[in-house]
């Protein structure tokens, strides 16, 4: 036995975070994609509040987009996944279209995303709208060719235009949550 | 957690997306080649989420009702006087109907009319509205335990509103019918044209396929025409507009946007079944096996000579060698069922000569009107 209690001392180890904690840290991770989620569930029931269902993509897509630029371990890839198809079963669109523009969303996102928190709003705005733009003209791509019907065109132009007018509310409660909730993202 | 290295977990982390991406095509393609299996999915999501449905669905019908009766409590005095001159108008055709109810029993009495079969229902509560972007749909609460079945239809109170397409096991889902897949056969009340109602995404489906030299008129009342054999006769669907010259469109009965409450009745259509028409081309041989027990021949009955035989009344002497063994001479075709071509019953009616009138009197089935039994405001 070394008379050096301090050789012992390993200052890499940390100790492993309690059970508790984990769950803590988990329903803070899952908690804007659940948010999304229940919103979009909320929104299908017939509560009468006119162009509800119009407003469930747009919602998710801002939620999504928002989450991946500033925190994207909130926003991950399965859980992008799991939101687009649970957007599929509720809708009547084909079963994984939305999964898949969501996905391509995701990733333009994650990708450009520190070029993407450089920019002002206004520009991150705009940027926005290109993409969610570009996502529901390939859902309805997808949803004609796979229905092998050239689906009316004035319902995304309109989808496009309501999630672009979405998105400026949607990222000033996002803000506000992004400061007050811990961030799940590993600190390095 | 397991313990991995950080290049492995970022490794990792670049994987998920492709992944994802290749799986969510998987999906697509594997939904889109079987359609059974995306049915069952969707249907198993909406009776997961169809109880939070109605319960958040109930708030919202009472914070409507509570908003529109203090909207009318400002109005009441002119709707009081709208009311009063409405109950004139409503009393008037009290009488009319009334009288006319009794005309038409003393006519069905009279006429030994067979009444039509009452079409069961049941009535469920919108719980979900499931269209999106590009479709129209609603969720049910009500499912095969209550007797809902797919191809029933919907009625709100005031009118058709749509099919049912698909049924989990306690909800259904109904396709409405502006979506842009549903194609309603339809007659035109006072032009008396026959259409297709073609949903098309918006609030109003269009006619189309009307004859050309007889357009639908401005106004006119659209009821379902009961020809593809799915519908019953004469339920109630909208009106005619047209938003452009050219562009008939029908305005429905049923508030398609805010549904409540519908009805799902089982008019059982199906179960009609056609009697044979003597000395008409076979068309299908449903019943293999004839009542002598012999094997019956696909070809009989479809010589040339047998159906000029029996569509002008005369022998064409013995050019039929199978006819010779067949003790009813005149009805060749007698052992086949042309259920699914109704319009060669169509034909019987204008053809010359061997059908009795006593024989065809079981075909007429009293489809022709339609009637609801009495129910509440829906």
């Amino acid at each position: 036995m070394s008379s050096d209690p301090i050789s012992h001392w390993q200052p890499d180890v940390r100790s492993a975070p309690a059970l508790a904690q984990r769950l803590d840290r988990l329903a803070m991770r899952l908690l804007p994609a659940g948010l999304t989620a229940l919103v979009a569930i909320l929104l299908a029931a017939p509560t009468g509040i006119p162009g509800a269902i119009a407003l469930i993509p747009g919602l998710a897509m801002a939620s999504v987009f928002f989450w991946s630029v500033w925190r994207p371990a909130s926003m991950s890839v399965p859980v992008v996944f799991c939101l687009g198809l649970l957007l599929d079963l509720i809708g009547f669109a084909p079963l994984g279209v939305t999964a898949f523009a969501f996905l391509l969303l995701h990733g333009t996102a994650v990708h450009m995303r520190f070029g993407l928190m450089r920019l002002n709003f206004i520009t991150l705005w705009l940027t926005f709208t290109l993409l969610e733009s570009g996502v529901c003209w390939l859902a309805w791509f997808l949803v004609s060719s796979l229905s092998f019907r050239i689906m009316p065109t004035a319902p995304v132009i309109f989808e496009c235009m309501l999630t672009a007018g979405i998105y400026p509310p949607f990222a000033a409660l996002g803000n506000w949550a992004h400061r007050k909730l811990s961030n799940p993202e590993p600190q390095l | 957690m397991i313990p991995v290295s950080i290049q492995i977990r970022q490794a990792l982390d670049r994987l998920w997306l492709p992944a994802m991406l290749l799986l969510s095509i998987a999906i697509m393609l594997l939904g889109w080649a079987n359609q059974r299996v995306t049915v069952a999915a969707r249907m198993a999501t909406a009776d997961v989420l169809s109880p939070l449905w109605s319960l958040v669905a109930l708030p919202g019908h009472e914070v409507s009702e509570a908003v529109s009766e203090l909207h009318s409590i400002g109005h009441l005095a002119r709707e009081n006087a709208q009311l009063r001159s409405e109950n004139e108008t409503l009393r008037g055709w009290y009488d009319v109907a009334v009288s006319l109810t009794q005309e038409n029993a003393t006519l069905k009495e009279n006429l030994h009319w067979m009444p039509d079969p009452l079409p069961s229902f049941v009535t469920g509560r919108v719980v979900g509205d499931i269209g999106g972007l590009y479709s129209h749909a609603v969720l049910i609460n009500a499912g095969p335990a209550n007797g809902v079945r797919v191809g029933d239809v919907a009625l709100a109170a005031d009118g058709f509103a749509g099919r049912v397409t698909e049924t989990g096991v306690h909800s259904a889902r109904i396709l409405l019918i502006n979506d842009v897949a549903s194609r309603i056969p339809v007659l035109l009340e006072s032009s008396h044209g026959t259409a297709i109602m073609a949903g098309d995404n918006t609030s109003t489906p269009r006619l189309i396929f009307y004859a050309q030299d007889n357009h639908p008129v401005e106004g006119e009342r659209v009821v379902t025409s009961g020809q593809a054999d799915l519908l019953p006769t004469g339920i109630p669907v909208g009106t005619v507009h047209y938003i452009h010259a050219g562009t008939p469109v029908v305005s429905p009965y049923a508030r398609l946007n805010h549904l409540s409450i519908v009805r799902v009745f089982n008019f059982e259509t199906g179960t009609i079944e056609s009697p044979d028409a003597p000395g008409r081309v076979p068309v299908t041989s449903e019943r293999g096996i004839r009542s002598d027990g012999k094997k019956e021949n696909p070809l009989d009955g479809m010589t040339l000579g047998g159906v000029v035989e029996s569509a002008t009344g005369r022998s064409t002497g013995g050019s039929a060698p199978q006819h010779q063994d067949t003790p009813d001479n005149d009805k060749p075709a007698s052992s086949h069922t042309v259920e699914d071509h109704p319009q060669n019953q169509n034909e019987d009616d204008n053809s010359p000569g061997d059908h009795p009138p006593a024989q065809k009197s079981g075909s007429i089935t009293p489809r022709s009107s339609f009637s609801l039994p009495p129910a509440g405001r829906g």
